[in-house]
């Protein structure tokens, strides 16, 4: 259980070291910000993740089963934003 | 959550949760609950690391934006990082951040604060794990 929550952040953090802008002159990790203007919508989903497996590390008595209703959760909530969305730019469409 | 049969005598974890404060996950460590301790404090940790990454240390700062220190802080590292960007302003220390950068970055440190919040209450009000319970009761029957 441990373990595979080690994965799963190790990969999330190893992705945000491979796209970091190593190479630029000067740059300073932590101390100078990322130019990642352009993805921030996609900095949702290591976010949402996050949340529930707090959330059901919290919630949840049997540690085993957090994995997959972490997994679960954070698809609810995706899910739900994007239905959100959706009808927020349905209703700015139409009125 | 676990639960107490009868919380009226549950003790509040007072030390646990100001360690929990202290570091994420620490509080249920201390209590027993190690596992659970590990999977909080390890994403939590990670989450906060993620922001500072994503927008620099600039991100948690009280005299730009003190409303969001407040879920900020709800973790002690959060007060470290303030006290340094408050020690290097107007230095070469660090580069502030602007934009969607700043945004994600006190969104991720804000949430993981709030997150440890839960966390803390958690670990406030949580019955001992039963090998820490076990413990406790040989160390009451200890002469």
């Amino acid at each position: 259980m441990i373990r595979a929550s080690r994965a799963i952040f190790t990969a999330l953090l190893a992705v945000a070291l491979l796209a970091a802008p190593a190479h630029a002159a000067g740059y300073r990790p932590f101390l100078d910000p990322l130019p990642w203007d352009g993805a921030w919508l996609w900095l949702m989903l290591p976010l949402v993740l996050a949340i529930s497996i707090v959330y059901k590390a919290i919630k949840v008595d049997n540690l085993a089963h957090v994995p997959r209703q972490a997994l679960f959760l954070a698809a609810q909530i995706v899910v739900f934003m994007v239905l959100a969305a959706a009808a927020l730019w349905l209703i700015t469409e139409i009125v | 959550m676990s639960r107490a049969p009868n919380d009226e005598h549950m003790p509040w974890h007072i030390g646990a949760a100001l360690a929990a404060w202290l570091l994420p996950g620490l509080g249920h460590y201390l209590i027993g609950e190690r596992q659970r301790g590990l999977i909080i404090g390890i994403t939590i940790m990670v989450l906060w690391l993620a922001g500072l990454f994503i927008g620099g240390v600039s991100v948690i700062d009280t005299s730009a934006a003190w409303q969001w220190f407040i879920a900020q802080g709800c973790m002690a590292p959060s007060w470290l990082t303030n006290f340094y960007v408050q020690g290097a302003r107007g230095t070469e220390g660090f580069e502030a951040s602007f934009g969607r950068v700043a945004e994600q970055g006190i969104l991720y440190t804000a949430m993981a604060g709030l997150l440890n919040v839960l966390a803390i209450i958690d670990v406030a009000y949580r019955e001992p794990s039963e090998d820490m319970t076990h413990h406790l009761a040989e160390e009451g029957d200890a002469p």
